[in-house]
């Protein structure tokens, strides 16, 4: 389902602010395949380049070589024009957080659907439900900033699977939650590949994912191990 | 209802929202375009009201014949007979020097002078009304009355219309050039207003890109934002046109009334009006589409 193909990665050369030399590459030669109804697990050090790779998959970055696939599609090869209707099959959990924060919880997790023109009625069970799922029935109304980190979080993972993905991208979703939450969100993505999502999942962390993941990727300074 | 008809749908609630979430800024904004767009706007319809008077004064277009100071009188007489068989004369009259002389010596402060005067000063007349509006027939009788034996002068008396009609061409061909330049002036605003929009929904941009938005779903609250402000500008132009017709039209009125004219100021007519808020929407969508692809891009 999502295959990696050779793939390095190099920023353009930075201003060497601190003076210390940097690596010349984010990710170097990287290789793997992940099946369909996988959840993989991406581990490494700050900075390894866990992020890095994520965000190859949406085409939020290019690769310098090599090549990125999902499904049977070429990602390097997509337009500009069919880039979107692609990022709709996928779910994305980026490291930063992309909530809106002038609207609330409903209207946050709608977007996907509204971008994808879904009739208004269906899209608002779909909202519902997505957030009965994350334990976030009737926080509708809540804006980000009235909500917990945690909370935060989960609307975020509410957003990433309320179009029904088929696959779910997510970097360090269980970062600066507390363990037992971390272990639930851990539990709510084997469900979602029991239900047929391919999921790749990073953290700095290992042991809320570690037994659910059904394949381990490991990143040292951009390369594979 | 399909999705394209939705996303327009909700394109169009979000655009209304943003006017609405800066309130006053919106209100500004669509107060100066109105502004702008009521200069020509009015300026057009008063114009067009003056060409309609010119249109209703000159419809009885006259031609008089004056006769050499000292041409018999048979002359006169003979060219009042001439005109009469001509076709496109209507009606044909002579007035002798002594008619005009005796009627001005009714008039007041004019008696004193034409006694002081040792001769009767005016010509025979002869006084035609043509039984046609149409300028070059009016011009071909002139013609023809001008070869009459004795004829000092042939005068059209709906010269000064003509004129005013060149005149008013004239300032209407002004308006016109001052309304592509505000036109231009919306466009310019519109595409202020919209750059700063995008600078601060950057994070609404990126965040749509990221779940699959296309480029005309990011562009399309941005374009219905744009024709939404000229329209609504539009309209303020409309209100403003529509009151200063509702302020002259009484002294207008009181002043056509001096002259024995049956004249009313009207406002703009219906496809003044449609053209007027078509064009202001259509500026303002023009401006919104100029805004440049790499702040839509983020
Ligand atoms: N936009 C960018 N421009 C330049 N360098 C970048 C950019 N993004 C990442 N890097 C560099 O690439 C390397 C890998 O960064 P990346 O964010 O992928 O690490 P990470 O494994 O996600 O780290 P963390 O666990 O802290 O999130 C780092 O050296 C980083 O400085
Ligand atoms: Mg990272």
């Amino acid at each position: 389902m999502i295959v990696f193909d050779k793939v390095c990665k190099k920023f353009p050369e930075q201003h060497l602010r601190s003076g210390h030399a940097r690596a010349a590459f984010a990710l170097e030669n990287v290789s793997f395949e992940i099946k369909r109804g996988e959840l993989a697990l991406l581990t490494g050090h700050s900075g390894a380049g866990k992020s890095t790779l994520m965000r190859l998959i949406p085409a939020l970055e290019r690769a310098t070589t090599g090549q990125v696939r999902v499904g049977d599609q070429d990602v390097s090869k997509l337009s500009r024009r069919e880039l979107p209707y692609f990022r709709r099959k996928l779910g994305l959990m980026l490291q930063d957080q992309t909530l809106l924060d002038d609207r609330n919880a409903f209207d946050n997790v709608v977007l996907p659907l509204v971008i994808a023109g879904l009739r208004h009625k269906e899209a608002s069970q779909r909202v519902h439900a997505a957030l009965e799922r994350v334990g976030l029935a009737g926080c509708e109304r809540a804006f980000p900033a009235e909500l917990s980190g945690g909370e935060q979080q989960r609307l975020q993972i509410a957003r990433a699977i309320v179009s029904r993905p088929a696959v779910l991208i997510a970097d360090e979703p269980t970062a600066h939650l507390e363990a037992s939450l971390a272990a639930e969100i851990a539990k709510l993505f084997d469900g979602f590949r029991h239900a047929g999502t391919t999921i790749i999942v990073s953290t700095h962390d290992t042991s809320p994912f570690d037994r659910y993941a059904t394949r381990k990727l490991h990143l040292d300074h951009g390369h594979l191990q | 209802m399909n999705s394209w008809l939705r996303h327009h749908r909700d394109a169009v609630r979000h655009a209304l929202q943003r006017l609405f979430d800066s309130p006053l800024a919106a209100l500004l904004t669509i107060v100066a375009i109105g502004i702008a767009l009521a200069l020509p706007t009015t300026a057009h319809m008063l114009l067009s009201n003056v060409q309609q008077l010119s249109r209703n004064v000159s419809a009885a277009p006259q031609i008089t014949v004056f006769m050499h100071a000292n041409a018999p009188r048979e002359a006169g007489v003979a060219v009042q007979r001439h005109a009469q068989q001509m076709a496109g004369v209507k009606e044909a009259k002579l007035v002798t020097r002594e008619t005009t002389s005796s009627r001005l010596s009714q008039a007041e402060g004019l008696a004193e002078v034409l006694q002081v005067l040792p001769d009767n000063p005016f010509p025979d007349m002869v006084v035609i009304t043509p039984s046609s509006f149409d300028e070059r027939e009016i011009l071909a009788l002139r013609q023809e009355l001008q070869h009459q034996a004795d004829v000092e002068q042939v005068q059209l008396d709906a010269e000064w219309t003509r004129r005013l009609g060149a005149l008013l061409r004239l300032a209407k061909q002004a308006v016109l050039v001052i309304g592509l330049l505000l036109g231009v002036a919306l466009i310019a605003v519109t595409f202020n207003t919209i750059r700063l929009q995008t600078l601060t929904r950057q994070d609404e941009i990126a965040v749509s890109r990221l779940l699959g938005a296309t480029d005309d779903y990011i562009r399309r609250p941005f374009l219905w934002f744009g024709s939404l402000q000229g329209l609504f500008g539009g309209l303020v132009a409309l209100g403003i046109a529509w009151g200063v017709a509702h302020a002259l039209s009484e002294p207008v009125g009181a002043l056509a009334g001096l002259y024995n004219l049956d004249f009313h100021l009207r406002p703009l007519d219906t496809l003044d009006t449609l053209l007027l808020l078509g064009s202001s929407a259509a500026l303002g969508w023009i401006g919104a589409r100029l805004t440049p692809e790499p702040a839509l891009r983020k």
